[in-house]
This record gives structure tokens, C-alpha cells and sequence, in this order.
């Protein structure tokens, strides 16, 4: 049996979501029936990219998670609530993103109306909501509605847009 | 070569695939099967296999050759079957494990032949008193306008029904234009809601002209509850599945019954949906009526015998029409499309796999589908399903197809647990699973459905209890979202 990281649900192997509260157990699956061996690595189907050093917090953003713009120098705080959609704005739109990316290139670097969702918690993850040029952790491409855990200093690409993520 | 195994299926990819992902796939599956990291007997064979397949594969010349020389014998197929595995190995463990495979079946290129089958239709319409008003007249106008619609070769007959049933329009093409609108407008709604009288009357209309090369159909439009004869329904519908006749079911409103409705028209590979305004009668019924006229492959049923030590826990059709399909053989899975495929997502649980299998068989059996436009309709597949077996695979993951299906059938369930829940009278589990559910619909950017959970969620916790329209939203909304998006772009 495997157990759910959120609800402690215990599921047989094989289970892709937890059927009580519908986290994804996808990358868990893997881990329950692999041996040091196999240890998954960046390296196969992909570039591996160091993350820069990630730059100081800056003093003034009180926010626990803060997005910074890499090629902008800008940083834009996550707070007041436990989830956030990045994407960019578009006339007539039905669904509006929390983060409009426009104003950072968000159409030339090819990210999606609704790209990705960050979700606030112990780990911070972050979700690529079927974008069409998919996102990247630190290089490598990840699948699409499985939630991927983030560390401080991780560099996402939206389709080609880099954000650093700084969390404290 | 050996012309027996599909270079393709081997390394999980489909025809399509790009050199990136040939390489990919390669890679990943020799990481896994390599015999220098190997100890397993058996994987050695499956690894030499792996590696033809893409000596072929990852050469374009010899990628073109392969392909138009299994284009051939594809081509001879009026359907392409394409199985995925959410592993492709399975580890050899000392408890029980899930897999999921999803089954999808397309018409051919080339298939597409510009005659559409004539369809054998009979609507059955619900005329009890609550079906007064804007319903009944939204139904007249939509059933003329159809009437109008027929094309030459067309079967169509209209069954009127509330605690009995009347014949407005007979199954063959005796009467006169004039006379058929006169009768349907003629009709008055009265009387209580008695769906197996209508039903019955309903199908056998559709008996009356059952040919295979016809798709033989009934649509059941209803508003309301029926008592007591349930069980006689569901019979009438399992004989109908026999027979190759297949079952629609709408519901209009909040009072009828959904989970019964779902249970009949599922019987025969059909599937209910749910009409919230009355307004939107008309435009349902005429895609309905328009879908059944562009059929491909009719009475889709799966023949099967499971092995022993393996259980079919669910089966989901994702695409035409997204429901839950009864479990038990033969499964009736409904009509293929000319312009979609048809995609079944099947759950097996397997039993703790011994030392001595290397392979492990899931079923064995053959998918059988009429095409009425062919001399001979009956076209069988072989269908074999399973999986090698080993000590130590590595870590995979599923192909994107299914985790994407799995995620929104997740939600699916959780909606159903959650109405289980509350039925019981555990409102306290109820309100937790609309709660989980709704956060993940936010995530998904359904906002619209995710406020109408929160808002049922509510209600439960108060009032203990759903509203019977947010609940057939919910349950609807969600089934919804199995839909792929490419077929859900098309619709628009």
C-alpha cells in the first residue's frame, strides 16, 4: 500500500489519485516500488540547468513566497491567499488568471492564458494546467495536472518566461 | 523481421510519435531493462525486443518502410486499436496493485465513407402533468422540427407516455406530413410519470424495423420520478442491449431521477444527460438525433474473460459521451463516431503476483462492433491484454493520456463518494469531499462549477441535505470534464 502525502488515505500501488481527497500520487507510485538503482534523475531527456543563485529577498515584499522575474528583475509577492494562477490576460477571456504575466512578455515568451497554479502550503507546488508550451522546473519538463513540489531557488519556465522562486 | 510485435506498442508510443520521443521512450526503457542493472529472467527477451523496435524506429528509412508496410494491413482495418498501460511493467509484489488501461478505437483513414448508416429511432416522450408549460411545447416544436429533418432512408417513431402509453408516430412512413405535425401537436400533458410503459412501447417500435444496418436507438425525455417499476425498466433495457438496441436518456429539471436513468441507459452502452432549462430541450435533442446520424461502429461490446486473480473495479467511457459503464460482461461501450474515437478507461485489481509468472495476463477476449454500412456489419478485434512482470522495474511514468483522464475521473468519483455519503447520512464525509472537490476544480479554472460545489457543500452542512438541482450539476458538471478537450472544441 502506498499512503497519501495530504490525507494519510492508504491506497494499493498503482493508484495514480487519492480517492478521498484527489491528491496526485503519481511521482509517489514511483517511489514505492523503486530501488537506489533507479533513482530518477534530471539527466535523461533533458538539459539540466544549475539554478542561478537566487537573489536576496528584498526588504520591503513581507511575503512568505515572492516570484522573480529573471530577465525583468522584478519580483512579485504571493500573499493573502493559498493558491495563485500565473497565465496572461486576453480580450474577452472567460477565466482571468491571479497573476496577469502580460505586462513581462508573457505572449512573445509563449505562456498560456491559464498556465500553471501555486499552491501556498508545506511544500509549496505548483501545477501546469495543460499549458501548450508546458512548464520546466530548473529544465526539467513536468506533466501536466500533477502537482510537483518547489524549494527556494528553483527556476520555473513558462513556456520560455523564467521566474525564480523565493521562498523564505 | 518479425512482423508479430508492434514496434510502436512495445515502447508505448503511439503512431504518431516524434524522433524526441522514440529516443526518449528507448532510453527510458532500457534504463529499466538493461541487462548489466537486470537480475530478472525475462526482462533480457523483452529488452532484445525493445531494442529492434528501435533500431526501426529511430531510423527514418526504415521508420517509412515499417510504417507502409503495417499501413497495409492497418488499412484492411476499418478500426485502429491503440492500449495504453499506466505501467508498462509491472513490479512483481507481495500485495494487491492497481493498473489502468486505456482502450481507444478509431475509424480508420479512409473509412470515412460519405454514407452515413440511416438510423431506426423512436423518442419517447415523457407527457405527465408536469411536463405542462414550456417543457411540452419546447418538446412538440423540437419533435416536428426533426420530423422535417428525416432524411429518405430514416426510421422514426414518437411514443407519448404517462401512466400509459400512446403510438403517436408508427415506425414505418405510411403517414402524411400534415397528419404526423397535427397528432404531435395535438398532445396534452396529463397523468403521473410511468417509464417503463413508455419504454416498452418505445422499443418495440424500434423492433419493428431491426436491422443491423440501421443504428437502432431510443431516446427517453423525461422530467420526472417513476415508481416501481424500476426494476422491470432495467430488464427491458438488458434485452434491448441484446437485441443491438441502444438507449438515450435525458432528464429535464430536478425531480427525475438520475442515478436510475444512468443505470438503464448504460445497460446498452447509452448514456443519460441532464437538460437544465427547458429551453435547451430542443438543442439537446437535435445534437442527440444529429450524432446518431453520423455513427460509425455501432453496439461496441467487449467479450471478456477476466483471469483469475484479476478484478475489473470500474470502467469509464471518456469519449463520445463521458459515463460509468456497468462492470459486468459483456460490456456494452456504445457508438463510435466517423469523427472521434471511442476511449474506455478500465481499473484492474491484480492479486500479489508469484515468483513463477513472468507474465501476467489481465483478460482475454474480443471487442465486437457492428458498421452498418458494411455488407458484412460484424468486424471482431482480438483482444489480449497484460503485462510483463518484474523483480525490480524502475520508476515510469504514466503516459499523459491517462493521468489526465485519471484526474478528472478522480473528481468524478469524489462527487459520487460524496453523494453516497450523504444519502447514508454521513454529512460530515460528504461536506469534506465537496470541499477537496471544489479546491480542485478552482485549480482546474472551473471556477463556475467549483462555486456551485462550494455552495452544495454548504448547504449539506447546514440544512443536511443537497438541492436536487446542484446535485445533478455537480454530477454532470463533473462527468463533463472527462471529456477530452480536443472533441469538446469541436462541439463548439
Amino acid at each position: 500500500m502506498i499512503t497519501c502525502p495530504k490525507c494519510q488515505k492508504r491506497e494499493y500501488v498503482g493508484t495514480l489519485f487519492c480517492s478521498e481527497c484527489g491528491e496526485s500520487l503519481v511521482s509517489l507510485e514511483e517511489g514505492a516500488v523503486s530501488t537506489p538503482l533507479y533513482k530518477a534523475t534530471g539527466q535523461v531527456g533533458g538539459k539540466v540547468v544549475v539554478p542561478p543563485p537566487p537573489p536576496a529577498f528584498p526588504s520591503s515584499i513581507k511575503a512568505l513566497v515572492v516570484l522573480y522575474l529573471v530577465a525583468e528583475q522584478q519580483f512579485i509577492p504571493l500573499a493573502d491567499r493559498e493558491s495563485f494562477t500565473l497565465g496572461r490576460i486576453n480580450e474577452g477571456q472567460m477565466i482571468i488568471p491571479d497573476i496577469d504575466l502580460s505586462p513581462y512578455g508573457a505572449f512573445e515568451y509563449g505562456v498560456s492564458r491559464l498556465h500553471v497554479s501555486i499552491q501556498l502550503g508545506e511544500p509549496v507546488t505548483i501545477t501546469d494546467l495543460g499549458s501548450v508550451n508546458g512548464t520546466r522546473i530548473n529544465g526539467k519538463k513536468i506533466t501536466s495536472n500533477v502537482p510537483r513540489s518547489l524549494s527556494h531557488g528553483d527556476v520555473l519556465a513558462l513556456g520560455k518566461l523564467r521566474i525564480q522562486i523565493l521562498i523564505r | 523481421m518479425d512482423q508479430g510485435i508492434d514496434h510502436y506498442s512495445i515502447l508505448g508510443l503511439s503512431r504518431d510519435a516524434t524522433p524526441e520521443e522514440i529516443r526518449r521512450a528507448y532510453h527510458e526503457s532500457a534504463r529499466r531493462l538493461h541487462p548489466d542493472v537486470n537480475l530478472s529472467a525475462g526482462d533480457t527477451e523483452i529488452f532484445l525486443d525493445v531494442q529492434e523496435s528501435y533500431e526501426i524506429l529511430s531510423d527514418p528509412i526504415k521508420r517509412a518502410k515499417y510504417d507502409a508496410l503495417t499501413q497495409l494491413e492497418r488499412a484492411a482495418q476499418p478500426v485502429g486499436v491503440n492500449i495504453l498501460y499506466s505501467r508498462s511493467v509491472l513490479p512483481r509484489l507481495t500485495e494487491p496493485q492497481l493498473i489502468y488501461v486505456l482502450v481507444k478505437i478509431t475509424p480508420s483513414t479512409g473509412q470515412h465513407a460519405d454514407v452515413t448508416p440511416p438510423f431506426n429511432l423512436c423518442l419517447v416522450l415523457d407527457r405527465s402533468t408536469s411536463m405542462q408549460g414550456v417543457r411540452l411545447d419546447t418538446v412538440k416544436g423540437t419533435a416536428i422540427e426533426l420530423v422535417r429533418q428525416l432524411r429518405k432512408q430514416d426510421v422514426f417513431s414518437i411514443v407519448a407516455f404517462s401512466d400509459r402509453a400512446e403510438v403517436l408516430l408508427p415506425a414505418d412512413h405510411q403517414l402524411g406530413q400534415t397528419s404526423i405535425e397535427t397528432s404531435i401537436q395535438m398532445l396534452k400533458a396529463s397523468g403521473g410519470t410511468e417509464i417503463y410503459h413508455g419504454l416498452e412501447a418505445g422499443i418495440a417500435e424500434v423492433r419493428r424495423n431491426l436491422l443491423s444496418s440501421y443504428v437502432n436507438h431510443v431516446i427517453l425525455l423525461t422530467d420526472g420520478h417513476t415508481y416501481g417499476d424500476e426494476a422491470l425498466c432495467l430488464q427491458l433495457a438488458e434485452q434491448a442491449a441484446v437485441e443491438g438496441i441502444g438507449i438515450t436518456g435525458f432528464g429535464i429539471g430536478d425531480k427525475w431521477n438520475d442515478s436510475f436513468m444512468d443505470s438503464l441507459a448504460s445497460r446498452t452502452g447509452g448514456s443519460s444527460m441532464f437538460v437544465t432549462r427547458s429551453s435547451d430541450i430542443g438543442n439537446f435533442l437535435k445534437q442527440k438525433v444529429r450524432r446518431l446520424g453520423q455513427v460509425f461502429a455501432e453496439r461496441v461490446r467487449c467479450e471478456m474473460a477476466v483471469k483469475p486473480g484479476v478484478e475489473l473495479r470500474y470502467v469509464f467511457r471518456l469519449e463520445p459521451e463521458a459515463g460509468i459503464l456497468p462492470v459486468q460482461p459483456p460490456l456494452y461501450l456504445g457508438n463510435i463516431p466517423q469523427d472521434t474515437s471511442l476511449s474506455v478507461l478500465m481499473e484492474y485489481l491484480i492479486s500479489p503476483i508469484p515468483s513463477t509468472t513472468h507474465y501476467e495476463s489481465l483478460v482475454e477476449g474480443s471487442i465486437k462492433l457492428d458498421i452498418p454500412t458494411r455488407p458484412v456489419p460484424t468486424f471482431t478485434i482480438h483482444l489480449s491484454l497484460g503485462r510483463p512482470v518484474s523483480n525490480m522495474p524502475g520508476p515510469e511514468t504514466p503516459p499523459q493520456a491517462i493521468v489526465e483522464a485519471l484526474a478528472h475521473l478522480t473528481l468524478y468519483r469524489m462527487q459520487d463518494k460524496a453523494q453516497q455519503e450523504a444519502s447514508a447520512g454521513d454529512f460530515t464525509g460528504a461536506t469534506r469531499h465537496l470541499r477537496y472537490l471544489a479546491t480542485h476544480l478552482m485549480v482546474h479554472g472551473n471556477i463556475d462549477l467549483a462555486n456551485t460545489v462550494f455552495s452544495e457543500a454548504d448547504n449539506l452542512q447546514h440544512q443536511r441535505g443537497y438541492s436536487k438541482e446542484g446535485e445533478k450539476r455537480i454530477k454532470y458538471g463533473t462527468r463533463g470534464l472527462l471529456l477530452p478537450e480536443v472533441s469538446e472544441k469541436k462541439r463548439l
